[in-house]
């Protein structure tokens, strides 16, 4: 049995729509376009009215189209080399000419760029700038080494705030409005809450909802933070899992095996990876992907409270004994019989350290983990043939580990006949 | 005038002193630490981190650069899409070439680099102290010099706590001192490139600064001043020769047998912001918080591939360079899998063809062999440039 749709994705679908359609509007009535990182407290933004665009939230769009390599083509053609991150080879071979599921985005007024999630925002929005002629506000999230933020790195982070704020006022030409941004925080809160409630429910064993579904649903909450759209959309995703957790819905059919995945998605594979996997009996259950937007911000606190958060939410701007940690959390946490570790090498932060997660979360968690070759929209580089052999290598192992035996699966029965 | 030449004792001296601490960096470190008993040494990976806290520690700052050793062990630890100076030097540190080390500084240079330093930190930690000096990444803004002093005197007491010594700020002025007169030598010595490239090419250029950063500054600056000061005229040098620019990253150096191909196509490199990269930073005012002055200095250096400006440009450096040399193309070096140089590449491409300035793309890593192509490729260049 196929699993049933969310209701809410129809919700969500809608209210990406609407936002998409908002920004051309406003673009065309003569309004501020902004196109921001993901990783950036756009709330600040909301609060002035500027409308908000998240070239990498396209690029990934691009890749759950298939039209990663056809626009990396592009851009490698206009002199970007294939050793760049592939979202900003999709970006630019849109800005050629390429497709786009959105038919582009509209050309914005001023760029910001944070740095928390990698320092190739910073020369893909440097670019942007030289592109569009426009200003660049790059707001520097340093490292966190140690594992936790330093006084001066927060001091630093909010003092760049402040100067974006003093860019927007110029932008606009209107002082920003401080009671508008507290609202627009408690706005935020309340959708960052809801949020974190729908993953924790999603980590509910059997699982109401796969990770898939919760992709398919996350627009709202990495393009519209700070609006009421956004949380409207995760009340009604929490009321509708909770509906499911109560009546004993499970999502990926026997789910023998749950696993948790590390790394952006396959964005071109999401469905086949799951039918992939689900022959095997195995589903993905959560993703550390999916806990980069889990942030607590405070209202009363704003720009300090979004200082540690928006530059510690995310595993690449931290060390990898901390990723360690918080991974070896959320296996326990969901309860996952393995780990699937994408080593993405258009995401570098994120894929480096790869080997030494998997030792640990092997001796640690005592699950086996899978490292899989890849990128997150160019399929160029990415084995179709290598993938199936070491999933099914892996599946071998689950099945060892967890039920001591191996398991004929229908896929091996059709193969012999 | 143009042009140079020096005695031979002096260009001796000092190639041979650099050859050395280049080939055997290991007993060129036991070496100083026999006649140093007391003293630590501290590595760092190239080329940012402000080496006036390690020598106000007391410490031989000695950088890491990685080098020609065939990548096995490391494979357990870093995925092969990444450049080979950090897979060549995380295999030196497998192998034990580092044990010699007190400690060891990491600059964020990049996505990589911070991600190493994280690795380096999980694995090897027992054996060295592993810490970060955590630089900023926009370099135009009062709030990152602010931010970048407050995190050097968090560096600074860290390793002096580590080395069980004090760094007061006496100690960090001398330092200073010390780090700003290798610094102008350093820069005296680019300087003079056009007039140096007949007793010295791009190679041996490029071992007299990479040496710099190996060997203490009061063993290294004598020999380099030494040759400084015996430089003459001699204006037969450069007539021959094609000038270029060349441009790339300091903190990976092509092998110095590919960097020799330069002088064989019949090259004469009058500008860079390559080599100037290890030592191109302006001098660190003294007197004051010797922090926020070196804070300030490093947000005042030319412009990196890896940090931002508003309004300080790359290609306005190239293209200054490339107009002071008189040269007559730019060579870009750029290494595999070195996403930055890559991005930047488009785009300083397309400002020297904006003006018409011929221009050619080398990429490279570690591996001594395969130079054939490259040199085709240079004599090719050269043949267009005449």
């Amino acid at each position: 049995m196929s699993p049933k749709k969310l209701e809410t994705t129809t919700l969500t679908q809608k209210v990406m729509r609407d936002y998409y359609a908002g920004c051309r509007e406003a673009k065309a009535q003569g309004r501020k376009v902004a196109w921001s990182t993901v990783i950036m407290p756009t709330e600040i933004l909301v609060a002035a009215d500027v409308e908000v665009l998240f070239p990498e939230n396209h690029s990934a769009t691009c890749g759950t189209k298939g039209l990663g390599p056809a626009l990396s083509e592009l851009a490698e053609a206009a002199g970007l080399s294939q050793e760049t991150c592939s979202y900003v080879r999709c970006d630019l071979g849109v800005r050629m000419g390429g497709h786009s599921p959105w038919g582009g985005l509209p050309a914005p007024d001023i760029v910001f760029c944070a740095t928390a999630s990698c320092s190739t925002v910073t020369k893909w929005f440097e670019d942007l700038t030289r592109h569009f002629g426009c200003e660049l506000a790059v707001v520097d999230m340093p490292y966190n080494f140690s594992g936790s933020i330093t006084p001066h790195s927060i001091d630093y982070i909010v003092a760049q705030f402040e100067e974006s704020i003093r860019r927007i006022e110029r932008i606009t030409g209107r002082p920003f409005d401080r009671d508008r941004f507290t609202e627009v925080m408690k706005l935020s809160r309340e959708a960052h809450e809801y949020w974190r409630k729908c993953l924790e429910l999603g980590a509910t064993k059997p699982s109401p909802i796969t990770t898939t579904d919760i992709l398919v649903n996350m627009g709202p909450i990495v393009c519209l933070r700070g609006t009421q759209a956004a949380v409207d959309v995760y009340r009604s995703l929490y009321a509708e899992l909770s509906e499911r957790v109560a009546s004993g819905y499970v999502a990926a059919g026997e789910e023998r095996f749950r696993l948790f995945w590390d790394n952006i998605p396959f964005w071109f594979a999401l469905g086949s990876l799951s039918r992939r996997l689900g022959e095997h009996g195995a589903a993905i259950v959560g993703a550390t992907y999916l806990y980069h937007w889990v942030r607590e911000v405070d209202p009363a606190d704003p720009l300090r409270s979004m200082a540690r958060e928006y530059s510690t939410a995310v595993t690449m701007n931290q060390s990898v004994a901390h990723k360690i940690d918080k991974l070896c959390g959320l296996i326990s946490l969901y309860q996952a019989d393995g780990l699937v570790i994408h080593s993405n090498r258009s995401c570098k932060p994120d894929a480096l350290g790869a080997l030494d997660l998997q030792r640990a979360v092997e001796r640690r968690c005592g699950v086996p983990v899978l490292i899989l070759e890849g990128d997150h929209t160019d399929s160029r580089a990415v084995s179709d043939a290598a993938v199936q052999t070491r999933i099914e290598a892996y599946i071998e192992a689950l099945e060892q580990k967890k039920y001591g035996h191996l398991r004929v699966t229908t896929h091996e029965i059709h193969a012999s006949r | 005038m143009i042009a140079t030449a020096t005695t031979p004792d002096a260009r001796t001296a000092l190639l041979d002193a650099c050859a050395r601490a280049l080939d055997h960096p290991g007993a060129c470190l036991r070496e100083w630490k026999q006649r140093h008993p007391a003293a630590h040494v501290v590595g760092y990976f190239p080329t940012y981190v402000p080496t006036e806290l390690i020598y106000a520690c007391g410490a031989l700052p000695t950088g890491l650069w990685g080098g020609s050793i065939a990548v096995s062990r490391a494979n357990a630890y870093i995925q092969q899409f990444t450049c080979s100076i950090v897979r060549s030097t995380t295999e030196y540190a497998l192998h034990g070439a580092f044990d010699q080390l007190d400690a060891v500084l990491f600059p964020p240079i990049c996505d990589s680099a911070k991600l190493v330093a994280s690795i380096w930190a999980l694995n090897f930690s027992e054996r060295f102290m592993v810490d970060m000096v955590t630089l900023p990444e926009r370099l135009d803004s009062d709030a990152s010099v602010a931010y970048l002093a407050a995190e050097l005197r968090r560096v600074g007491a860290t390793l002096a706590q580590k080395l069980g010594v004090t760094i007061d700020d006496g100690a960090l002025a001398c330092a200073i001192d010390r780090c700003n007169r290798l610094r102008a030598s350093q820069q005296a010595f680019c300087s003079r490139r056009a007039t140096l490239e007949a007793t010295m090419p791009l190679a041996h250029a490029a071992a007299v600064l990479k040496a710099g950063t190996l060997m203490h500054a009061d063993d290294y600056l004598p020999l380099l001043d030494a040759f400084l000061a015996e430089l003459t005229s001699d204006a037969r040098s450069r007539r021959s020769k094609i000038p270029v620019v060349v441009s790339g990253l300091a903190c990976q150096l092509p092998h110095p047998d590919f960097l020799a191909l330069f002088d064989e196509a019949g090259f004469a490199v009058v500008g860079d912001d390559l080599l100037l990269g290890m030592c191109g930073g302006v001098a660190v005012a003294t007197g004051g918080d010797p922090y926020l002055a070196l804070a300030r200095a490093f947000t005042q250096g030319p412009p990196l591939a890896t940090r931002h400006h508003d309004t300080i440009h790359r290609h306005e450096f190239i293209l200054d360079q490339w107009q002071r040399g008189a040269a007559r193309g730019v060579v870009f070096l750029v290494p595999k899998f070195c996403e930055p140089e890559w991005f930047d590449l488009r785009y300083l491409k397309a400002e020297m063809e904006k003006r018409g300035i011929p221009n050619l793309v080398l990429d490279f890593d570690e591996d001594p062999t395969g130079f054939g192509p490259v040199l085709t490729r240079l004599e090719a260049f050269a043949e267009i440039l005449m």
